[in-house]
């Protein structure tokens, strides 16, 4: 069904909205919620919540592109579950973030320092500026937090390269968000 | 975790972006090759030693090519003719990664590209690396092969790719190769030297009373049209060069030089007044000169500059760019690779001729005189204007269907059928 079909089924609450996007988005959000839990039923309960914030949430909003809607969601809820799950487990990192925190200037309480739009608008820009490869090993990792083999096999190349990449674009990230002055 | 906010700001870029990489991006890299080509080397493969021989030469000195044919040659090669023919092999070393892409061969040529990238820092423009290419004891046949640096021109800053055509013969084809180079150049001055000089002081001494000549608007012809007052100052300029007059009015600095007229050197362009405290080079507003009957040059320059940047000026000799060493190192890939492109056999006329075609080259065997030229047709007329020819090893400038080719003149004389 077309996602234009689908949003209108969420506007007259009909409950055909969840299992139209369900049968749809499945395969797509579950990619997010695997890459982040790592564990089936818990992707399962992932997907199910995302579904239903999807059906608390349209309308009123109106998505402009349903699939990354559903995948914000999914990405949103896999990360809460993700800590509610290793709470206890203080070695459990979910890598893409631990890797970002390399990005982050200063001690451990830096969270507020930063303006959240102002940061999302910036780092849009960053993206934007990167060579198509880079771009898509970046965003692979850390908007859909697809592991390292996964974007080498991707992307054609082997994983040192994906990890140079990477590696390369955090120092750059961290240097430029210093210089803009992000987190104080 | 510190992270965690970078991750939820992720989670806010435009959805665009997020659709663009549900795919991934075409490998523009590898394929677009329509570029620069730098200089080329010819390889001389010898029995037993693997010694080789290189000299510097292009392909249009060698073939009588315009260099951009041959690198639309190879984008087209490469472009319609995947997959690769070996498995990408990587050599990975502090800070660097040097690949082979892909190769490309038939029975008697191969063309091999490689990928160098660099992660400690920006590869510099113009910078070239001339890999070697072995094939062990087997380098057997004292036959060319070919070099050509060539960078793609969606070059990353830190990505440098090229490509090398090779002759492979039988016995290559049943080694191992290896893929070597041990530095990476770079454009960069050499042989510059500055010269200290005391324009003020010229200023001081000059004999220049404002107003009386107009130097500013025939400052060309000043030495000239004054030469009966013309006074030597012999302020040291450069070299054998000296400043006999300087006048600064409004901002402008104009400096009369003389030189021994007639040495043979080339001045213009290769002294620059510079700035030493900013290290950069004076904008040359005017040049005016004349040579006189004592032998000497004179020239009138004019420039524009601050008086408080005066004490600072001096002269410098630029330096030739040549290529210099940017990086040291030894990589070397050791890759294998199979003939992928099947030759045809085409019918001759004689039958102890044999002429073997692929899309990308032909050999021709048997009692033939030495070859003065050779042209060869296709079907519908069109002839192919070979980027080497040996009657062994004829490479073409682009793919064609061997099946096309309906002549062959050797010496005037038809080949085929």
């Amino acid at each position: 069904m077309e996602d234009s079909k689908i949003i209108e089924l969420y506007f007259k609450r009909s409950e055909a909205a969840i299992s139209e996007t369900s049968e749809k988005y499945s395969p797509y959000c579950s990619v997010i919620a695997k890459n982040i839990l790592h564990n089936e039923l818990d992707e399962e309960e992932c997907l199910s919540d995302t579904w239903l914030c999807a059906w608390n949430n349209i309308p009123p909003t109106v998505p402009n592109c349903l699939r990354v809607f559903l995948g914000k969601i999914t990405r949103n809820i896999s990360l809460n579950l993700f800590r509610k799950k290793n709470t206890a487990k203080r070695s459990a990192v979910f890598e893409p973030i631990d890797e970002l925190s390399e990005c982050v200037p200063g001690g451990e309480t830096v969270e507020e320092a930063a303006d959240a739009k102002a940061l999302a608008e910036y780092l849009d820009g960053f993206i934007r500026s990167l060579p198509a490869e880079k771009r898509f090993v970046f965003i692979r990792r850390y908007w859909y937090g697809d592991g390292i083999s996964d974007i080498a096999e991707k992307a054609k190349v082997n994983e040192t390269r994906v990890k140079n990449i990477l590696s390369r674009l955090r120092k750059k990230l961290r240097e430029e968000l210093e210089k803009e002055g992000f987190f104080g | 975790m510190k992270g965690e906010i970078l991750w939820k700001a992720m989670g806010e870029i435009a959805e665009d972006l997020v659709i663009w990489a549900e795919n991934p991006p075409r490998q523009n890299k590898r394929k677009n090759f329509a570029v620069i080509l730098a200089a080329a080397i010819i390889m001389l493969l010898s029995v037993g030693t693997v010694a080789a021989m290189r000299f510097n030469i292009s392909f249009a000195d060698l073939f009588g090519f315009a260099e951009a044919e041959i690198i639309e040659v190879d984008k087209q090669i490469i472009e319609e003719n995947t997959p690769v023919e070996v498995v990408p092999e990587t050599e990975e070393k502090t800070g660097s990664e040097f690949t082979v892409i892909s190769a490309l061969a038939d029975e008697r040529i191969m063309y091999l590209l490689w990928q160098f990238d660099y992660y400690d820092g920006e590869i510099p423009e113009g910078a070239q690396i001339m890999p070697w290419l072995s094939f062990g004891e087997s380098s057997v046949d004292t036959k060319i092969g070919y070099y050509g640096g060539m960078v793609d021109e969606n070059r990353d800053e830190d990505t440098l790719v090229g490509y090398m055509i090779a002759e492979w013969n039988g016995e290559m084809q049943a080694e191992s190769g290896s893929i070597s180079f041990s530095e990476i150049t770079a454009p960069g001055e050499q042989g510059s030297k500055i010269y200290e000089t005391d324009i003020l002081s010229a200023i001081e001494q000059s004999e220049y009373i404002e107003g009386e000549y107009e130097i500013y608007n025939y400052s060309g012809k000043w030495p000239y049209k004054y030469y009966a007052e013309y006074q030597w100052l012999d302020i040291p300029a450069y070299e054998d060069t000296y400043i006999d007059l300087a006048v600064y009015e409004d901002g402008k600095l104009i400096l009369v030089t003389r030189t021994p007229w007639g040495d043979g050197v080339e001045r213009r362009g290769t002294f620059e007044l510079i700035n030493k405290k900013t290290g950069k080079a004076l904008e040359l507003i005017s040049r005016h000169g004349f040579k006189d009957k004592n032998r000497f040059d004179f020239f009138s320059v004019l420039y524009e500059v601050d008086y408080e940047d005066i004490e600072n000026l001096c002269f410098r000799r630029k330096g030739e760019i040549v290529q210099k060493n940017w990086l040291s190192g030894d990589w070397k890939i050791d890759f294998k690779a199979e003939p992928k492109m099947e030759d045809i056999i085409l019918e001759t006329a004689d039958e102890n001729i044999e002429i073997r075609c692929s899309k990308i080259s032909m050999g021709i065997s048997g009692k033939l005189p030495e070859m003065e030229y050779m042209q060869i047709f296709l079907a519908d007329g069109t002839e192919i204007s070979c980027v080497s020819a040996t009657p062994e090893r004829v490479i073409f400038p682009k793919p064609i269907n061997p099946k096309e080719i309906a002549s062959i003149i050797y010496n005037g004389a038809e080949l085929l059928a």
